[in-house]
């Protein structure tokens, strides 16, 4: 390479050829890389109490749908007309 | 430029080619590292392949396609909990229509059931902890039938004011919010009798009719299962179960690889992600091959029964038979076929 060509890449003492450009790239995207992995651990490793309550309130919800019901004893004869629907209406489509 | 110039003085290959060989496998190290730690063994999203994310509805998958969905859940799921994990695909068996009857007057409360389906249908350990069957602690009334006409109005020559006397002052018996955090030193506790509660498999379920993408169906032996790769978590079945049965995964379900039931079922216990609705499937991967349901196998009171609501025979029939059965007072028609019953 001439002298001329290589005050050209290196003006101001910066260097613009291709290969420190390429180098400059992979460099930052190791580091983009890197800085993604380490967040997604951080992220992944605090414990979310956010999700626990949401949990326990889908539960709670249980309780209350179930605390208004209210249970009868079913009489003989509707017992039979339930299970002779069950069993009419039975049809197998795989 | 002839090849010799290429060379730097130590004699090193310098050219352009070596040059961005040289950095393609750097990068390509870098790249497979980062991925690598990315990934884990925990993350069953990552693996998740192309081919799953555009699978069809399960139900409307031909029989090879149903086998392939299978295979590569297997592979993947053996990878991830580093053991041979089956994902099975069996269909509802024939002239099959499941029934399920639970003894209340026996169920001493020993949630022996809920840590049974815990470790049989892979469901998350710990934040948040998952659990497919509930039970609610209720406080026993002590209202008492020798007494119902024994009691007088507080007032001498009224026929009515305060009544005091026979039960009056009794507790009727009422279910307290949250008491399925019951902690006793000993079950049964002498006040309280105990409610479990799961899907009841309806025949004619709410949650099938509102999913809107249909992940959610009802297959022929009375299962209501979900696709949980179809599931948009909207959690309008959630909403439209008249039982509130159905749960939520908020967060990637936490299931340590040692505690992972390996025999699995695509419709049943194989493991769920992140934003899918989960319920009791009456364990088809066991009942579909002749077995009891878990917690059924578990209960040391047998308070559980189950059996095929065809067949005359069966346990769950005898029950109906003979046994005093339960209904919801306010019936949405929805025709549950799990049943309280006494004796």
């Amino acid at each position: 390479m001439s002298e001329d060509k290589e005050s050209e890449v290196k003006r101001e003492g910066v260097d613009f050829s291709k290969r420190a450009f390429i180098k400059t790239a992979l460099i930052g995207g190791i580091a983009v890389a890197s800085g993604a992995v380490i967040a997604k651990k951080i992220a992944s490793n605090i414990p979310n109490t956010g999700l626990t309550k949401a949990s326990v309130s889908d539960e709670l919800q249980q309780d209350r749908v179930m605390k208004d019901k209210e249970f009868v004893v079913m009489s003989k004869e509707e017992k039979e007309r339930m299970v002779k629907m069950f069993v009419s209406e039975y049809s197998y489509k795989a | 430029m002839p090849a010799e110039e290429k060379k730097d003085v130590k004699g090193r290959d310098i050219s352009r080619r070596q040059f961005f060989k040289e950095a393609g496998a750097v990068s390509a190290a870098v790249a497979a590292a980062a991925s690598s730690s990315v990934v884990g063994p925990e993350e069953a999203e990552a693996r998740t392949t192309f081919a799953e994310f555009f699978q069809k509805n399960y139900r409307l998958m031909t029989d090879e396609e149903k086998k392939e969905a299978c295979d590569r859940l297997e592979q993947r799921h053996s990878e991830e909990y580093g053991k041979k994990v089956t994902v099975d695909g069996s269909p509802a068996m024939k002239d099959v229509l499941f029934g399920y009857a639970l003894n209340i007057q026996k169920c001493i409360g020993c949630r022996s059931c809920v840590h049974a389906c815990v470790k049989e249908n892979n469901q998350s350990r710990h934040d948040a902890e998952i659990q497919w069957i509930r039970v609610i602690r209720m406080e026993k009334g002590n209202f008492n039938i020798e007494d119902m006409n024994k009691g007088y109005p507080n007032t001498p020559n009224e026929p009515f004011g305060t009544k005091i006397g026979g039960n009056a002052y009794k507790g009727a018996g009422v279910v307290l919010e949250g008491q399925h955090y019951y902690q006793p030193e000993r079950v049964p506790e002498k006040d309280a009798f105990y409610f479990p509660v799961q899907c009841m498999q309806c025949e004619n379920p709410p949650c099938v009719k509102v999913c809107p993408v249909k992940t959610t169906y009802r297959d022929p032996d009375g299962i209501v299962v979900i696709d949980y790769n179809w599931c948009i978590g909207c959690r309008m079945c959630m909403g439209a179960c008249p039982y509130w049965a159905r749960r939520f995964n908020w967060g990637d379900p936490n299931l340590p690889a040692e505690e992972m039931n390996p025999k699995t079922h695509y419709l049943g216990n194989r493991p769920r992600m992140r934003g899918v609705v989960e319920k009791c499937t009456f364990c088809l991967q066991r009942t579909r091959k002749g077995r009891y349901p878990a917690c059924v196998e578990v209960c040391p009171v047998g308070a559980r029964k189950f059996g095929n609501l065809l067949d005359p025979a069966s346990e769950v029939r005898k029950v109906l038979e003979r046994k005093k059965v339960f209904r919801l007072k306010a019936d949405k028609n929805t025709y549950p076929k799990f049943f309280y019953f006494i004796d």
